[in-house]
Order: structure tokens, then C-alpha cells, then sequence
């Protein structure tokens, strides 16, 4: 079991990803209330399309972005991400609770390790496609 | 006026370093923008690049410039929320009202429908401007430029359309794809994070 506070130093200190969105949910109870503002900058949302929206604004000024989004959403930013981020090769990092992946991404699973996100950070930008990050809280211990 | 005219003059307001975000099909087929590598033309309607735009402007100090349509506005109504929440001060809105969503059809719009819209955007927290009036002769648009210059955000201007008259351009894909490598590389800098030495430390309230 992967320590939280772990968790954020490898994502947020060592690769960098500063800016993270998204509509909060009760999956990621344990990560929503473990975010400081010491070490990354978290922006609610309307919806999930603005959340992919603004990560990928971010992502074109030069920040690492990520989202955190509720698996059963992930049908709502098809369009976006297959006419946007796809189309002109912008990546972001989708994390989510659930394996459930319509659209084929690339996927890496948290439960295999914190070598999971350096993984996904390296296909991210070799690939520059969105790719997603599962996370199940149980995997992760305060 | 019509679209050709306001996109010239909307040209002529403009500065170089602003980055500008044209939507929609109508639009993105009459604009011809000077500055070519900080414009992103972007026809399709489905793709919400309002809330791109909106995290172009938190990131960044330079002024992002969205022009859209009254169509586009109904479309991604949940992003102009976005936008107002932001408090970008550096975030521009030219709406161009058309009125028309289907020239086969007459139908309602969100003009006809909502008994003030310009208000409603005041209420969210817009600065609401109107300035059809100076898009009409080139001295006006000279004035306009002054009055940009000075004007803050999140702002938002309605420009009114009597010709929906269109003339179509072919889009180069190309163009897009230069201008996501261009502002990486005019814009970018490495993420500023804290050094945070000991995050155990900053989680003690867990």
C-alpha cells in the first residue's frame, strides 16, 4: 500500500504536474482533502469538458496538467478529447477510479506501483495522446 | 456589417502579443489575422474552447481574446460560468450576435428568448461592453483601439451582425498546429512549484 503523501511527492515534485481540475467526487475522498496549495493548484469545475478544457490551456503555456474524473463521466469528454487533445496532439493526464476506458487510451494502474506515474508521464510525452491513471483509494494508506 | 468587416476591425484593435482564440465555422472562414502564430481558428462547435482559453489566461499575463458567435454561447453556457469564476483580468469576449442559428430555419435564440442577456452577463461578472457602433467606420475603430487598451477583464462585448453574408476561406490544418508550437514555445516556462522538502510535514491535519 502506497502512502498518500507519497502519491503527491513523485506527481506533483518530481514530474511536475502543478495544475490539477475537475468536478470533486466521493471516490477521490482521501485525495481531494489531501491537496495543499503548497504543491499544486486544484480548480473546480462546472462540468467535465471545461475541466479537460482548462487542463489542456494550461498545458499549452508549458504546465503539466491533470484531471480527476469519475469513471462513468468519461463518455461526456469523448468529443472533446477526440476532436481537441487527439487531433492536435495535446496530452493530458486523466486520473480516474475505474478501469472503464471507451476509448482505448493507454492506461496504467496506481496498484502497481509508484513507478505507475513515471510510466504514464513518459508515454504521455512520446506519445502526446491523453492517458490514464487508475487509482483505487483502498491502494493508497494515509 | 458583416463578419469580414468586424473581423478586420477587431484585426486593427488587436496587439501583438495577444493570443486569440476565433470559433466557430462562419467565423473562422472570414478571419485574416496579422499575427498569425497567436491565433488559434478553430471551426468545429462541438469542442468547448472557451475553457481552453480560460486556462490559457490563468496561465499566462498576456491577453486572451475569444471571438465567438451567439450560437457558440448557448452551446458552452456551463464555460462562460468557468470564465466569470476565473476573475481572469487578462480575458476578452467579442460576441458576435447573428441571431441566426440555421439559415434554413427561423427559429428562437438565446437573444429573443432571455428577456436581457447583456444584464445577465453583468450579473455573473462581466464587464458587459456594446460596441457595434464603432465597428462601423475606420476613425471608430482607432477610438476602439484606445478604449481596449485600457479595458480590464473578464470582459465581454456584443457586436451586432446586419449581414450574415459568408465568404468561404479553405483552413489549413496547419496553422493550428503552428500555433500550439508557437505559444510552447514563446510561452513556456517550467511549472513553479514550492520546494516543499517535507510533505509529511504539511499533512499533519490528516
Amino acid at each position: 500500500m502506497e502512502k498518500v503523501s507519497d502519491f503527491w511527492k513523485v506527481l506533483c515534485l518530481d514530474f511536475k504536474y502543478g495544475f490539477f481540475t475537475g468536478v470533486p467526487f466521493t471516490e477521490f475522498k482521501l485525495l481531494f482533502n489531501t491537496m495543499r496549495p503548497e504543491f499544486l493548484h486544484y480548480v473546480p469545475t462546472t462540468n467535465e469538458i471545461s475541466a479537460v478544457g482548462l487542463a489542456t490551456g494550461y498545458f499549452l503555456t508549458g504546465y503539466k496538467s491533470a484531471v480527476l474524473l469519475q469513471a462513468e463521466k468519461f463518455d461526456l469528454i469523448k468529443i472533446q478529447l477526440e476532436k481537441f487533445n487527439m487531433l492536435y496532439k495535446l496530452p493530458i493526464l486523466i486520473i480516474t477510479e475505474s478501469e472503464y476506458n471507451p476509448m482505448k487510451l493507454k492506461q496504467f494502474k496506481l496498484n502497481e506501483g509508484l513507478q505507475s506515474i513515471e510510466a504514464a508521464d513518459k508515454v504521455l510525452y512520446t506519445d502526446n495522446e491523453p492517458v490514464i491513471l487508475v487509482i483505487n483509494e483502498k491502494d493508497l494508506g494515509k | 456589417m458583416n463578419r469580414k468587416k468586424i473581423m478586420n476591425g477587431i484585426n486593427d484593435i488587436i496587439l501583438n502579443s495577444d493570443i486569440l482564440f476565433c470559433v466557430g465555422k462562419p467565423l473562422v472562414s472570414e478571419a485574416k489575422f496579422h499575427s498569425e502564430q497567436t491565433v488559434f481558428y478553430h471551426p468545429d462547435d462541438s469542442v468547448d474552447v472557451i475553457s481552453v482559453a480560460v486556462g490559457v489566461a490563468m496561465s499566462t499575463e498576456k491577453r486572451v481574446i475569444i471571438i465567438m458567435e451567439d450560437c457558440y454561447l448557448l452551446r458552452h453556457i456551463n464555460s462562460i460560468l468557468q470564465a466569470v469564476v476565473s476573475k481572469c483580468k487578462n480575458l476578452y469576449l467579442f460576441l458576435i450576435v447573428s441571431n441566426v442559428y440555421n439559415t434554413l430555419l427561423i427559429q428562437e435564440t438565446i437573444f429573443s428568448v432571455i428577456r436581457d442577456i447583456r444584464s445577465t452577463m453583468f450579473s455573473l461578472g462581466f464587464f458587459t461592453y456594446n460596441h457595434s457602433n464603432y465597428f462601423k467606420s475606420k476613425p471608430e475603430i482607432k477610438k476602439l483601439k484606445e478604449i481596449f487598451k485600457a479595458a480590464r477583464g473578464p470582459f465581454i462585448t456584443f457586436i451586432e451582425l446586419t449581414d450574415s453574408k459568408v465568404y468561404k476561406n479553405e483552413l489549413n490544418i496547419n496553422s493550428i498546429l503552428e500555433f500550439c508550437n508557437g505559444i510552447k514555445s514563446t510561452d513556456t516556462e517550467l511549472p513553479k512549484i514550492h520546494s516543499v522538502l517535507d510533505l509529511d510535514s504539511i499533512m499533519v491535519t490528516i
